[in-house]
């Protein structure tokens, strides 16, 4: 993090003078983020997996710093896939929509539960009217004779609020 | 009977004459600063506070050592646009009056968006420069945007990879001073400020989610890929501000 830079002779004292010109500085940043690697978080050799906590979105007030967790008992035994109990003590192994590997589309990624690193397709919206994702769940409720036949089947929605997404069986169709 | 005029055919090749490092320099319009008529308080719920921030106390230099040692003298002295366009575009946000975050965003992406687009990207003709830059792209719908999940003012995109590289708020300078970074900076917490990092810091690929399943509780969580945040507080009355957040 930089002190706040003035530009011009006419900045305070209270601005750091920079002789150049913000133009310039974005483009030197623009330069430099160009070809900079992923900086994932990670656990700095402890054991257990990063946590990232959700903010108040109703307030205003002090957020959550990230939290280094144990990974979920190991020695848990999974239920049949098809009653799809076991997801309910399942965490997620790694959510990278940035990977195209893993992108179905606009709102659609692959990710991997653990322990057992099942896929499973993660259906997010962005915006704060929860109505699409509310309408999406009461339709795979519906269809819940099809689930795994005709439809995947629906696992989960988050309860959050002002967070939207689903999370659905993935199924992998192979190309002809 | 109305004659209606010949249209102008504006997909022409035109003759720039004006340089790279000429636009570069040119400082940004002023405008005027008009009676607030909303406060900005983020209530994002991917913000998340920084676990650790130290100060880029080398950015000046590092800027420096670009220029001297990166930046070509053929880059510096192509031509990449008119100046008369630049002087449109400069005209579009000079002393217009500023009252919201949102109108500060409007006229970064109008004035600062476009230029910075023109003459590190090529856009609308222009030459690229010999080495690549990430471009300045509007975010605006989230999860369709870019690959990202949630909302920032603008972002840097890797346009070869497809890659968001920086995620960037626009903030009213006029409620984020100086004073405040250096209490950043100098570790004293400051309310305000850190409300801005966390913003940050989470930006929108940092995503996560919890979902719950009857009575049991599904934990999402993300990496984050982010390089830098990059904070701008552009003032674009005078002294015009600029404030980098390196993320470590």
């Amino acid at each position: 993090m930089t002190r706040m830079f003035g530009f011009g002779p006419d900045a305070p004292p209270t601005y750091y003078q920079c002789r150049f010109q913000i133009m310039m500085a974005i483009y030197y940043l623009s330069r430099l983020a160009q070809d900079q690697p992923d900086t994932p978080e990670t656990t700095q050799g402890r054991p257990g997996f990063v946590f990232l906590p959700f903010a108040d979105p109703s307030r205003s007030n002090a957020a959550p710093t990230i939290q280094i967790r144990l990974p979920a008992a190991q020695n848990q035994q999974p239920m049949p896939p098809q009653q799809f109990g076991w997801y309910n003590q399942s965490t997620l192994a790694s959510f990278e929509p940035w990977k195209k590997g893993n992108q179905l589309g606009f709102k659609s990624w692959i990710v991997e539960l653990l322990p057992d690193r099942v896929k499973i397709v993660l259906k997010m919206w962005a915006e704060d009217d929860d109505t699409k994702k509310h309408n999406e769940a009461k339709s795979y409720k519906l269809l819940k004779p099809l689930w795994g036949t005709c439809v995947p089947s629906f696992i989960a929605e988050d309860s959050w609020e002002h967070s939207n997404s689903i999370a659905l069986e993935y199924i992998e169709v192979p190309n002809r | 009977m109305f004659q209606i005029p010949v249209p102008v055919n504006v997909n022409v090749a035109v003759a720039f004459d004006l340089a790279r490092g000429n636009v570069l320099a040119t400082p940004l319009p002023p405008v005027r600063d008009a009676l607030h008529t909303a406060t900005s308080v983020t209530t994002s719920r991917y913000r998340l506070r920084w676990n650790r921030l130290s100060q880029w106390a080398t950015f000046e230099d590092d800027m420096n050592n670009y220029f001297t040692n990166n930046v070509t003298a053929a880059d510096i002295a192509a031509l990449v646009m008119n100046f008369s366009g630049l002087q449109q575009l400069w005209n579009a946000v000079n002393e217009s009056h500023i009252r919201t975050e949102a109108q500060i965003k409007l006229r970064f992406l109008i004035y600062v968006k476009e230029v910075h687009n023109i003459v590190a990207n090529g856009m609308y003709g222009a030459p690229p420069p010999e080495d690549v830059h990430s471009s300045i792209v509007e975010v605006d719908s989230g999860s369709g945007s870019h690959g990202l999940v949630g909302v920032s003012d603008f972002a840097l995109r890797n346009d070869l990879k497809g890659r968001i590289t920086v995620v960037g708020e626009v903030k009213n300078p006029r409620k984020v001073t100086p004073e405040q970074i250096d209490q950043v900076i100098d570790g004293y917490p400051n309310y305000l400020l850190s409300l801005i990092i966390k913003e940050q810091r989470h930006s929108p690929e940092n995503t996560m989610a919890v979902l719950q399943s009857s009575n049991s509780m599904v934990t999402w969580f993300a990496m984050p890929k982010r390089l830098a945040s990059l904070l701008l507080c552009v003032d674009f009355a005078s002294p015009i501000a600029l404030m980098a957040l390196s993320c470590l």
